[in-house]
């Protein structure tokens, strides 16, 4: 990581003397920074082969402004950023949380990043060829005092520090992260947003699958292929069970179906490498063994990558480690699907479900459970409100002015 | 299984054990069914159920890393004598195979069966690890198991290393004095002996003379040394070289399947004895490859009662070579390992996937 724009605790130490102001939302010296980003981002080379960084850049290509301004409600004051805002950010996945940061950048806040010292290849990417050369830049200097990454361990000091003086801290989980960073006091008149552990499905109509025309069926098997491809299936919105609502028939077709479409679509190797299916068997083996999936399958008995479910409790959730698993599971009615969906439960990635049956459904799910529902090929598209959380909203203030 | 059947290790042709270890493999995969829950539901839900079996190739098989994820035992629980444990390097799970007496006894009695083949006396044994390794305090895991294993071998078991691996040449100096002159057995993991034995008297600029008959058996993997880039020829030259030790010998086994052990033979490849097999996997699609043709073991050992270890597909790469007609003469498959799989790389939100796996 460039040691150059990586500040050591000590620098955010000095930088906390002497507090930058948070600027009014939307300002434009902070929409520049993320149009230019948004543009290396596009016409380069090397992110065109990361999908997540072209995701990234596209969401940003006007600087953000068509996607967060819609959440931007016109009250009587002036929105301002919070003030200062500390980030913990995960180790796996490289890109989601740079949404944030910017979101937060753009809000008006003066941001604290803490970057984990286990980037992957697509946050050294992102990092070392795009976003730490751009704050080098002197059009960036303003912007450099108010997107300070630094690294440190879990429990330094620096972290206590930045907690007890900001306005606003983010942290991306997992749980146990979580745990111990809420251990740490925060600033009373702080606000707090964590992304916690999530599981995500994909609830498909059997009847549907059954109707549609093939090229349509190789459309929709292509999107769920994509959603499971990114990040290897491991982030908290990649869908890993499918629920499929029908009666046992129409299910069983739909299944035959959907299933030669998709392993078509995949090609046979599933893109994943021989150690990440290697893993996915030895998941797949364990839940068998345990007695949680009955049948396990995938072309000719190939490298399976899916099996059906005998049940969905907590231990699946925990034993699912991505890597193009699939389990499956037939739901008779939108109530049963309901039954089914527990308070870690984020993305709903749907086909063939009318919005009243999902209506139904969210008021249906049980406290805290479902975030988000959204069509098959969407799981990992960012939206500003985020694991149910308004992000623009909850990373500015509006500062009341009623004359 | 009676293992006066299957002796000696070296001599039963390619029709006549194939078909015999068919027949056994069936019998262990009903015993397995009927005694190991876990097992059975993994018959069923990967194998569509137990059906008699007419080749090696259609055999169910475990993926070896279940026995880090799921507890696996064909016993009760009071007729369990002996859990070993992986050696496990740090923040992985540790595989668990439960062994019962008659389990423990049959896979010592293969292990002789085998070793005597390369040993045919007892010996003098140096012995390139730490003693602290066996005497149970560091658990009993897979270097213990090893050790103890092929310490049948020897007499008067010298520890090269000292509590902190590192060698003490006085103790050597004075093992050689003492049977300088006759045959002598040296054994250790293989990255041990290569680091604390070769490297070490290389870097300490010591040299020693070993007898003419000494025979070292290494065993462990070549992991640690394939990151150094360095090859069996290298091992075996420097050995040579700086020892004077000339009968080397690699051995392939798992702890998942102790006792039925690869030997390597003089012309540098790794034997499959009688009461055990191999077939290489296609990575990409899990499909049987012929010969030649790298690519993911899978192992058979008819030892494994107390456990569903009889038919277990590896994560080591490799490729079978011929079989019965190694110039060495001895009968079976030969093959060589190339390699493991790599740990699949962890992405997603969470920090607890990483620290799960």
């Amino acid at each position: 990581m460039s040691a150059m724009v990586t500040e050591t605790p000590e620098q955010i130490k000095a930088a906390l003397a002497s507090p930058q102001r948070a600027w009014r939302s939307l300002d434009p010296r902070a929409v520049a920074f993320c149009k230019q980003l948004s543009a290396a981002l596009l016409k380069s080379d090397a992110a065109r082969s990361a999908p997540a960084l072209m995701a990234l850049g596209f969401w940003f290509r006007d600087g953000g402004l068509r996607n967060i301004e819609p959440f931007l409600q016109h009250h009587r004051g002036v929105r301002m950023g919070r003030g200062l805002a500390l980030h913990v950010t995960p180790a796996n996945v490289d890109t989601v949380f740079m949404y944030s940061c910017l979101i937060s950048l753009l809000m008006g806040n003066i941001n604290f990043v803490r970057l984990s010292d286990r980037l992957g290849d697509e946050g050294r990417l992102l990092f070392d060829h795009y976003v730490f050369p751009m704050l080098r830049r002197t059009e960036f200097e303003e912007i450099a005092t108010r997107l300070i990454f630094f690294t440190c361990p879990r429990n330094h000091g620096i972290l206590a520090e930045l907690s007890a003086t900001c306005q606003l801290r983010v942290v991306w989980g997992g749980d146990e992260t979580i745990r111990a960073i809420r251990a740490i006091a925060l600033n009373p008149r702080a606000g707090e947003i964590c992304f916690a552990d999530r599981f995500s499905f994909s609830l498909i109509s059997a009847g549907h699958v059954n109707g549609l025309a093939p090229t349509d069926l190789e459309r929709l098997a292509a999107a769920f292929l994509s959603d499971v491809k990114l990040f290897g299936q491991q982030a908290c919105s990649s869908p890993r069970v499918v629920f499929w609502l029908g009666d046992p028939t129409q299910v069983e077709a739909a299944k035959r179906r959907f299933w030669h479409a998709y392993e078509d679509a995949a090609g046979r190797a599933l893109d994943f490498n021989p150690a990440e299916r290697m893993a996915r068997l030895v998941d797949l083996s364990t839940l068998a063994a345990q007695g949680m999936v009955s049948q396990v399958l995938g072309r000719s008995q190939h490298y399976p990558y899916r099996g059906e479910l005998n049940q969905l409790d907590q231990s699946v959730r925990r034993l699912h480690g991505g890597r193009g698993l699939i389990l499956e599971i037939t739901a008779a009615d939108i109530a049963s699907v309901a039954g089914l969906i527990r308070e870690s439960d984020q993305t709903l990635t749907v086909a063939g479900i009318d919005r009243e049956a999902l209506i139904q459904l969210i008021e249906k799910s049980p406290n805290g459970g479902l975030q988000r529902v959204v069509e098959i090929g969407h799981a990992l598209d960012f939206y500003p409100i985020w694991d149910g959380q308004n992000l623009p909203e909850l990373m500015s203030r509006t500062v009341s002015l009623l004359l | 299984m009676n293992l006066q059947d299957w002796l000696p290790p070296y001599e039963m042709e390619a029709a006549e054990k194939t078909a015999r270890l068919v027949a056994e493999l069936n019998v262990l995969n009903r015993h397995h069914w009927d005694r190991c829950r876990p097992y059975q539901n993994v018959v069923k839900s990967l194998f569509g159920g137990i059906h008699e079996i007419d080749s090696l190739a259609r055999m169910p098989w475990l993926p070896v890393s279940l026995f880090k994820t799921v507890e696996l035992s064909s016993v009760p629980a009071e007729q369990v004598v002996k859990v070993m444990a992986s050696s496990g390097t740090s923040g992985m799970t540790p595989s668990r195979i439960v062994l019962d007496a008659e389990t423990a006894t049959v896979q010592a009695r293969t292990l002789v069966s085998i070793v005597k083949e390369f040993l045919p006396e007892r010996r003098p044994m140096l012995v390139i690890d730490e003693r602290g390794s066996v005497d149970g305090r560091s658990g009993f895991n897979a270097r213990a198991a090893a050790i103890l294993g092929f310490a049948k071998f020897g007499a008067d078991h010298t520890y090269l290393l000292d509590d902190d691996l590192q060698p003490r040449w006085d103790v050597l100096a004075g093992f050689l004095d003492r049977y300088g002159d006759q045959p002598i057995f040296v054994f250790g993991f293989t990255w041990l002996v290569w680091e604390r034995f070769v490297n070490a008297a290389s870097k300490a600029g010591r040299r020693f003379d070993f007898p003419e008959s000494t025979v070292m058996i290494h065993g462990g993997g070549w992991k640690k040394l394939q990151q150094q880039a360095v090859s069996n020829e290298l091992f075996k030259n420097s050995l040579a070289d700086q020892f004077g030790i000339k009968h080397v010998y690699d051995y392939y086994g798992m702890i998942e399947q102790v006792g039925s052990i690869y030997m390597e033979c003089a012309q540098g490849v790794l034997h499959a004895p009688s009461y055990a097999d191999i077939i290489v996997r296609s990575p990409e699609t899990l499909d049987v490859l012929p010969a030649n043709t790298p690519g993911l073991i899978q192992t058979f050992s008819v030892l494994p009662q107390s456990y569903p270890g009889h038919s277990l597909l590896t994560e080591d790469m490799g490729a079978w070579l011929g079989e019965d007609d190694c110039p060495c003469g001895r009968k079976g498959k030969y093959f060589h390992v190339r390699g493991r799989l790599p740990k699949a790389e962890l992405r997603g939100c969470s920090d607890v996937i990483a620290l799960r796996a």
